[in-house]
């Protein structure tokens, strides 16, 4: 008895999880629609999600892998772009093209780590500072108007000479600049959120402050800051690429994209493309990214969304 | 005014909006005619295409909307011709103007009421001085019973209540020496009893400057207190007009019957409301032809097969229906 | 006489302009001295402009707010909010439905989830009844139980006001507080939530408090009325007794203010009523109609009227009487 009981309460939330799925993924279907209308941004979404797959395949993709990785190869120093090596090669004769490749692997998990440890920091706090108000409110947005009194990039680079040079620490000293513009946004959005009748409906019912917060704000707070975090994707790459660019970010031969451009500036006037080409792939990256954003706000408000 | 004898007059029009899902039919009207100095009630529920109507007249609709045919002729020119200048320079704000649901949004928030009303004032009489223009401004709070027009100029729309905002739009509308008044459930939001002091103060209106007033609600008990005629819109289409007397008592459509019967009253205290079957229509998918047959409870096939036309059934009263002609009255309701 | 609840002077004060030690000098009177009492099977209208204090009301009812003085017994017990666990249980017999469907639901839930949610917070129902629950609930409220996943965003609003009931009703509760439940549906789903109130008050034995400023969705409903203005009563009594012998001018005022048509489509004759609502921090002198009042005589301006008895179903506060 107690065991059919057990299946039957098994068997039906396999049922309503095929349901959820169901609607996940037509929801998904209209998402997609909805990015594609807009030309521009269905072009960025089709750049980002080669992107994705150019940095897990970039040891397939690479002509030359272990020279993406720093293998050095003397022969073919300063190559102009031909045909071996479409992008040209730099001063230790490495394939910059395979190198770009394997950029994309550290530029993308860099982005995508730095936001999600910011967005770990700061949306309990933002969900806290915005649902109660008050004292702690005021403590906490205070820190953040500490921390949004000084350009991020200035307090990557004091917390990244702190921790010592590398690309971890960049990681983490860009997280910590990031998060209290997240924990802002995420605190304003909890407050509209909260005044809707939903939240008193739960309030009526007994919900616990937690649950509400879990289950009923947060789901209807997390458009906005998906929308700032897709555009935010580039910066961090920049910001990243600015601190390896000083030297305070990833380490040779690490084929970090803004390391690559350091590198190459000493060499400009001889090797045009071993700056260009690097340049263009960053341009394009975070154009990509900032267009995605814009594209996502048009999707995801309620105001343009047909009912 | 007296060159033209009607203030608006809505010819055959039709909208559609272009959706991720398809093509919707918004509105499908044959005619609309307002006259100097009248109040014409819409009524309808949400999804009827009322306030596409509105915004349709004034030359507003959203990117994704379409007029496909039809004129709206007003003083005997079609603004669905005119470029988007003429309207924002010549008609909305100055000749035709709409109040909203939300009053804060058709004020400037940053701007005293002063300011907002004076820069009316001045653009429709550029030879006031400012002495001239306040005490005209002044004048105008008083016409539309603002209690204390001196303290009013001088606040900002925040400061103001909701029904002391719409007055303040209405002045500004008669400032402008507009001709139409689009209401849009523009006493929705208020309370009860400041709700009638603006219906009152816009039949006042009609009678003494000869405005012409577009009162589109869901209220049906408000409306019939204001207006003279009604049309009753249903998703999209009028399928019942006549003067408030015709359509209050000799409702012929079904839609109309029911929409009157399901009305809480005294009188139906301990009894079951009637209800009418079925939903809405989505604008995606209309019924075709009759755009009530899949909810009607005397649909025919001749129904199914042709479009009933708004025939006259009395001089003031016509009605979107075949059995039109049946004069049994005692079928109130579905 | 056995009250499922009895609500006895209870008062609400807001302070405003808080100074350094949080100490208040002013105060708005939401709520001022109110007392009624629900029995069971009531359905009592409360009307009143807005800022009259009816909301607030509700809202102390409910136990989102403490009264600053006054206490609420429900079925002969007193109730004690401090109490987390008594809070709790007190939640179960009271439940409210909101004015906005459109809001009172999480649009990023289902229907299922939005309706076993009061189950689950109270532990009710276990997972395994669950589905059977809420769908002999959405049939009681006149959906078919297999739109349980659904988002609110696929039902009407009159399906989603349906939804907030099923929802309220999921702990089986004795009072239901009615908040506008129709002012933002459509008149013809109006009909339908309506009929559907009544059956389930008949069915299920509840009462209802119902807030609404649409008079002749209180007179269709309600047995008792509830008329106040500035945090007071100011005429309670049977709705025939009062719609048929109004006493108090308010009363007579908002009757008149608010157009709606009788049965045989005749359009009621309506009046406006002058003059706004005085601010709820400083009352005027007297009784607290007196600027609006046209049948103000001397006594008003210097006391303030008490809720006197005018026959066994009728209340009223006023000199006059």
């Amino acid at each position: 008895m107690v065991e059919d009981k057990k299946n039957i309460i098994k068997n039906n939330s396999k049922m309503f999880l095929a349901i959820k799925l169901k609607n996940k993924y037509n929801s998904l279907k209209t998402f997609l629609k909805l990015l594609f209308t807009n030309k521009l941004t269905g072009f960025a979404f089709i750049v980002i999600s080669a992107l994705i797959i150019i940095a897990i395949f970039a040891s397939i993709l690479a002509p030359y892998p272990e020279q993406g990785l720093g293998k050095v190869n003397l022969d073919e120093v300063f190559q102009s772009p031909n045909a071996k090596h479409i992008f040209g090669t730099d001063e230790l004769g490495r394939d910059i093209f395979s190198r770009l490749l394997y950029g994309a692997r550290i530029s993308l998990s860099i982005s995508v780590i730095t936001i999600v440890i910011a967005l770990i920091i700061a949306i309990p706090l933002g969900l806290i500072s915005g649902y109660y108000g008050g004292f702690v409110d005021e403590i906490i947005m205070r820190i953040t108007d500490v921390f949004l009194s000084f350009p991020p990039l200035l307090i990557a680079i004091v917390i990244t000479s702190f921790l010592g040079p590398s690309l971890r620490n960049a990681v983490i000293a860009i997280a910590i600049a990031w998060w209290p513009s997240y924990a802002r946004l995420i605190r304003a959005q909890v407050i509209s959120v909260k005044q809707k009748p939903f939240i008193s409906a739960s309030k009526c019912i007994g919900t616990s402050d937690f649950k509400i917060m879990l289950t009923h704000i947060l789901p209807n707070s997390i458009a906005p800051i998906i929308i700032q975090a897709s555009m935010d994707m580039g910066s961090v790459i920049l910001t990243a690429a600015s601190l390896s660019f000083i030297g305070l970010g990833a380490q040779a031969p690490e084929p970090e994209w803004g390391l690559i451009i350091s590198t190459s500036r000493k060499f400009i006037m001889d090797a045009w493309w071993y700056t260009v080409f690097p340049g263009l792939v960053i341009f394009i990256t975070v154009l990509s990214f900032n267009l995605l954003g814009d594209g996502l706000r048009e999707v995801l408000d309620p105001k343009t969304r047909v009912r | 005014m007296g060159v033209y004898d009607r203030a608006l007059e809505i010819i055959d029009l039709e909208v559609k909006a272009k959706t991720v899902s398809g093509t919707a039919e918004l509105l499908n009207i044959k005619e609309l005619i307002l006259d100097w100095g009248e109040i014409v009630g819409i009524v309808g529920e949400s999804g009827s295409g009322k306030s596409i109507l509105a915004l349709t007249i004034m030359g507003l609709l959203p990117k994704n909307v379409f007029v496909t045919k039809g004129k709206i002729l007003y003083k005997g020119e079609d603004l669905l011709k005119k470029d988007e200048k003429f309207m924002r320079e010549k008609i909305r704000g100055n000749e035709i103007t709409m109040i909203f649901q939300d009053p804060m949004a058709s004020l400037n928030p940053v701007f005293t009421v002063k300011n907002q009303l004076s820069s009316v004032i001045k653009v429709k009489n550029p030879k006031l001085n400012k002495n001239e223009i306040y005490k005209k401004a002044i004048e105008m709070l008083d016409l539309v019973k603002l209690s204390d027009p001196e303290m009013t100029m001088n606040k900002y729309p925040h400061e103001l209540s909701g029904g002391m905002r719409q007055r303040v739009l209405i002045a500004m509308a008669l400032s402008a020496q507009a001709k139409i008044l689009i209401s849009d459930e523009a006493t929705r939001a208020l309370d009860v009893t400041i709700q009638l002091g603006i219906i009152k103060l816009i039949q006042e209106l009609g009678e003494k400057f000869n405005l012409s007033t577009l009162f589109i609600s869901s209220n049906m008990a408000l409306i019939a207190s204001v207006c003279k005629k009604i049309s009753v819109l249903y998703s999209g289409e009028v399928i019942e007009k006549g003067n408030t007397n015709d359509i209050l008592k000799e409702a012929r459509h079904v839609y109309t019957k029911s929409f009157l019967a399901s009305l809480p009253t005294a009188g139906k205290k301990g009894t079951v409301l009637p209800i009418l079957e079925g939903n809405y229509p989505s604008i995606l998918d209309k019924p075709k032809n009759c755009i009530f047959s899949d909810r009607c409870p005397i649909v025919t096939d001749e129904c199914r097969d042709k479009k009933p036309t708004l025939s006259a059934i009395s001089d003031s009263h016509s009605v979107s229906c075949f059995k039109n002609l049946d004069s049994d009255k005692t079928d109130k309701g579905a | 006489m056995n009250y499922l609840l009895n609500a006895k002077n209870l008062k609400k004060y807001f302070p405003v302009n808080k100074d350094l030690f949080n100490k208040a000098s002013k105060y708005v009177h939401a709520v001022d001295d109110v007392s009624f009492s629900v029995e069971s099977k009531d359905i009592i209208g409360i009307v009143g402009e807005s800022g009259c204090g009816k909301s607030t009301l509700a809202q102390l009812i409910m136990g989102i707010y403490s009264p600053t003085s006054g206490t609420i017994e429900f079925e002969g017990k007193s109730i004690n909010l401090q109490n987390k666990k008594n809070k709790l249980a007190y939640k179960r017999n009271i439940q409210m439905v909101f004015q906005d469907p459109y809001w009172s639901l999480n649009p990023r839930k289902m229907a299922r989830d939005i309706i076993a949610e009061p189950m689950r917070v109270h532990k009710t129902v276990n997972e395994y009844d669950m589905d059977n629950e809420i769908q002999r609930l959405l049939n009681m409220v006149g959906i078919s139980g297999d739109r349980m996943y659904e988002y609110p965003h696929e039902f009407s609003g009159g399906e989603r006001q349906r939804i907030a009931i099923a929802r309220s009703l999921s702990l089986s509760p004795k009072l239901l507080i009615l908040d506008e439940p129709t002012s933002s549906i459509d008149t013809l789903s109006q009909a339908g939530i309506l009929n559907l109130l009544i059956r389930i008050r008949d069915e299920l034995n509840l009462s209802y408090l119902l807030i609404s400023h649409d008079l002749s969705v209180i007179h269709f409903m309600s047995n008792k009325i509830i008329v106040m203005y500035l945090g007071k009563i100011v005429e309670m009594g049977d709705v025939n007794e009062i719609f048929n012998n109004m006493l108090h001018p308010y009363t007579k005022a908002l009757m008149l203010a608010i157009p709606s048509i009788d049965s045989a489509g005749n359009i009621k004759k309506v009046e406006a009523l002058e003059g706004n609502v005085p601010s709820a921090i400083n009352l005027p002198k007297g009784c607290r109609f007196n600027a609006r009042c046209k049948y103000c005589i001397d006594i008003c301006l210097q006391e303030e009227p008490t809720l006197k008895k005018i026959d066994k179903n009728h209340s009223v506060a006023c000199h006059l009487y």
